[in-house]
């Protein structure tokens, strides 16, 4: 319960961001549609928007620094419920812009545009990197950095980067995906739709997985930080 | 019976050690823990808050550990620091649900009181609030729950002599059921001469005095005249001998009182002349 609490706190220190939420999704929807159409577009939307989640997930280890730090450290609660209460925020912070994805592929979906399921499989797998990436983001940010005022630079980097290459990355392999399935000179035609099985079982594994991780992250750093001073 | 019990409590920096801090706080006192700057009092309050971890020593809140129970441990503490801890952009409604949160004992009505009372703006963020008024939040919110114990690091200081008085006021009503205490830091010892009941003098992170403030103030003497005339048995008594432009002025014991004979003036010191006589013959030293 505690657990949760220390969760509304994140989300009440970080409020200003949640209201942003809304415009950085519709510029993730402008990217997606820029870049490609249909269910490419959204896969690249969804990347976009966990870039998103990645970088502003941390937000709240840059409130609670320097004199600040006694705000959260002197509530009646145990590192693990602190460090779990922080986790389950950036999680729900992945998930709300999931969620936001999840809507607009059905959006698109009554709107009569074809989503073949290794797309929505994709989709699943591009969640799971988002989770990944926040909880070991958040495992650098506990070890190294947390509460330190003067970690501006290297948490930035850490902040942007991961989740920057993520996008790049996935940007790049939706252009190989459409090249694979083109039947046209130069390309595959691989049946991507043959394979939809297969790939929807590699997205829900990926997701349970990374929420795995995610926990395994949560408990190494309950355990090491757990004897340290301002922990 | 007692609330604070602080065992040998160690804590080793790299330039600073903390060393063998004990003592005892009995419920219904106030404790002033006084020092020069640098000299540990920090670091002892943020170990008996638990937001240090100490190396060596065991810190007791009626009777229970922080390890033996964090929750209910860190539930009996109300902690008050000289600057505001809490997120510069937040506003007191924000502090009340949080506090609403974690604290079953707190009370809105007497949070509400206190915020009226002291004319806390509700819709202000935190980082535009005075001082005083940081410091009246940070009372609002401790003093709107059950705590057993307060632990004030230099809360008083910067404040008017106004807010002052009003939080020396509220700190002696608050032990007056005589079952919570107060441990407080400051460095205007005219405070202390005005509420603790127990002084601990900390210097370089090792303990100097440690007595109830009357008897402390009934020890010593300090003891006035002129230099030339202090016999060689007296000198080795005396405690931080500081020459002024009328003669010297030192701390002496009073069970030395026999040393003096007729040819200085003597007098019951305050608890600033006592702390600052030591600090200067340990300076010394």
């Amino acid at each position: 319960m505690r657990a949760l609490h220390f969760m509304k706190i994140d989300y009440m220190l970080t409020r200003k961001q949640i209201y942003l939420m809304p415009v950085f999704f519709v510029l993730a929807w402008a990217v997606g549609t820029g870049v490609s159409d249909g269910a490419m577009s959204l896969l690249v939307t969804c990347s976009y928007s966990l870039f998103v989640a990645s970088i502003f997930s941390t937000a709240p280890f840059s409130y609670c620094v320097g004199k600040n730090r006694g705000f959260l450290l002197l509530l009646p609660a145990t590192v693990k419920e602190r460090v779990a209460g922080r986790f389950l925020y950036g999680l729900s912070f992945v998930g709300l812009l999931g969620g936001f994805c999840a809507i607009l592929w059905g959006v698109y979906a009554m709107m009569g545009y074809e989503l073949p399921l290794w797309a929505v499989a994709l989709g699943l797998c591009e969640l799971a990197a988002g989770i990944l990436l926040m909880a070991l983001e958040f495992l650098f940010f506990y070890l190294f950095g947390e509460g330190k005022e003067n970690w501006q630079h290297l948490s930035n980097i850490v902040r942007t980067a991961p989740g920057m290459a993520m996008f790049f990355g996935m940007s790049y392999y939706v252009g190989k995906i459409e090249e694979m399935q083109s039947t046209t000179a130069g390309g595959m035609g691989i049946d991507l739709e043959a394979l939809a099985g297969k790939f929807m079982q590699a997205g829900v594994i990926s997701i349970v997985a990374a929420l795995l991780l995610t926990v395994v992250a949560a408990a190494v750093c309950v355990k090491v930080i757990g004897n340290r001073d301002y922990a | 019976m007692e609330l604070l019990e602080v065992k040998n409590l160690s804590k080793h920096y790299k330039n600073f050690d903390l060393k063998d801090i004990s003592f005892i706080l009995p419920k219904g006192y106030i404790m002033g823990y006084v020092g020069a700057n640098g000299s540990g009092k920090t670091t002892t309050l943020n170990l008996i808050t638990g937001v240090l971890k100490c190396t060596e020593g065991d810190v007791r809140i009626d009777g229970l550990s922080r390890e033996k129970g964090e929750q209910v441990y860190k539930e009996k503490i109300g902690y008050v620091g000289d600057e505001s801890y809490f997120p510069g952009h937040l506003k007191i409604k924000h502090i009340r649900t949080v506090i609403k949160n974690f604290y079953p004992t707190f009370s809105e009505d007497k949070f509400n009181g206190f915020i009226r009372n002291w004319n806390l703006p509700e819709n202000k963020p935190i980082k535009d609030f005075s001082r005083g008024m940081k410091v009246m939040l940070m009372f609002a919110s401790v003093l709107a729950r059950d705590t057993k114990l307060l632990v004030l690091d230099e809360a008083t200081n910067g404040l008017d002599p106004v807010m002052r008085t009003e939080i020396l006021k509220l700190l002696q009503e608050y032990v007056m059921d005589g079952e919570r205490s107060v441990i407080f830091s400051t460095h205007i010892l005219s405070d202390l001469e005005q509420i603790a009941d127990y002084i601990y003098f900390i210097h370089r992170g090792r303990t100097i005095l440690y007595d109830a403030k009357d008897e402390l103030i009934e020890n010593f003497l300090l003891v006035k005249g002129e230099s030339a005339k202090i016999p060689p048995a007296l000198k080795k008594e005396l405690i931080g001998l500081e020459e002024k432009t009328y003669g010297f002025e030192a701390i002496l014991p009073s069970d030395k009182a026999e040393l003096l004979g007729n040819a200085f003036l003597f007098e019951k010191p305050t608890i600033d002349q006592i702390v600052i006589h030591y600090i200067k013959n340990r300076e010394e030293q």
